[in-house]
């Protein structure tokens, strides 16, 4: 792997799993409920001058990726309440880069977005426990390329994407020595 | 393009994710050769017996995750990521592994799994694996601890 590819996917890639079993959704499950914990132990430990640095040349600084991730998860925890309550509904995208240039992503101190996330997993997490197959079954159809998503793939894409972006602050304290 | 390829690569994994040695072990060919950084070369049955003796020893807690299976007439490919406790340490390991695959018979031949061994220590040995994750003396150590284990397996298997 190019260093610049390490840099962007420390984690790799996501890879879409080729079958989804329970002990999977526990798993990814797991990961989800523990990544706030996790997220908070590493971001609390920059200063503010480390929340500047950027994980990659031209990527998002420590600051942006912290208040992007409760962005993220926000949006897709309002995907699985419209996908359990409609009938496979087509689900708004966001800018995720607009966003990200936002007042708010500097303005706002990092500590907000920590207790966001927390106070986000807290009441995602049971309702993903709580899915049945055939809630796990459901899904709804992204504006982006017009394809059925199901929502226990959701659920394997939404934990790599909370490791991903811990990996890019884990990765960036590691390369730095911080 | 070979579908029937696979289709045994994703049974085969299939299979492990519903901890089924059994079934994996019927998609190998008798002869075939088995090889990864953790136990090196096995060769015939050794191979499934491998297989059963990890599904065994992993309990219910053993979460296998596969994705992106190739296979043409001759080779094939799969990623594969494995969750578990190292019986030994009692650590949490998350093994990423790229794996490929020669066939005759409509069966497995060949099969080698390749993953960061660095990186494995590290998560199932801790310290000692930070330390000397990089070195052959490591490597060497842990293969030879697997394949006593595994021939332990095979005795009281075979008894």
């Amino acid at each position: 792997m190019n260093s610049l590819e390490q840099l962007r996917y420390p984690i790799g890639r996501f890879r879409r799993p080729e079958q989804i079993t329970s002990k999977g959704i526990e798993y990814w499950i797991g990961q989800i409920e523990t990544l706030p914990a996790r997220f908070r132990n590493i971001a609390e430990s920059l200063s503010e001058e480390q929340l500047d640095t950027r994980y990659r040349p031209e990527g998002w600084t420590l600051r942006q990726v912290i208040h992007h991730v409760p962005d993220s998860h926000v949006n897709s925890y309002i995907r699985f309440k419209w996908t359990l309550t409609e009938d496979k509904p087509t689900i708004k995208a966001y800018n995720e880069v607009a966003w990200a240039e936002l007042q708010d992503y500097s303005s706002v101190p990092i500590e907000t977005s920590l207790n966001f996330l927390e106070i986000l997993h807290a009441r995602w997490v049971p309702l993903l426990k709580s899915l049945s197959e055939q809630d796990l079954a459901k899904t709804f159809i992204h504006p982006e390329h017009g394809k059925e998503v199901a929502l226990n793939i959701n659920i394997a894409l939404y934990a790599w994407h909370g490791e991903h972006h811990l990996g890019h602050l884990a990765q960036t304290v590691q390369l730095n020595k911080w | 393009m070979n579908e029937q390829h696979q289709a045994l690569i994703r049974r085969f994994y299939s299979a492990f994710a519903n901890h089924d040695a059994e079934t994996m072990a019927s998609c190998y060919h008798e002869n075939v050769e088995f090889s990864d950084p953790g136990f090196g070369l096995l060769k015939g049955t050794e191979a499934g017996d491998m297989w059963q003796m990890l599904v065994e020893r992993g309990g219910k807690d053993l979460v296998i995750i596969y994705s992106d299976v190739k296979a043409d007439d001759d080779t094939g490919k799969a990623y594969w990521e494995a969750i578990y406790r190292f019986s030994k340490t009692g650590r949490k390991v998350h093994n990423k592994i790229h794996a490929t695959f020669g066939f005759k018979d409509g069966l497995i031949i060949k099969h080698e799994d390749q993953f960061d061994f660095w990186a494995w220590s590290r998560m199932a040995l801790g310290v000692p694996g930070i330390l000397l994750g990089w070195s052959g003396f490591l490597k060497k150590k842990v293969q030879t601890q697997a394949k006593g284990l595994l021939k332990r397996y095979r005795n009281k298997k075979a008894a």
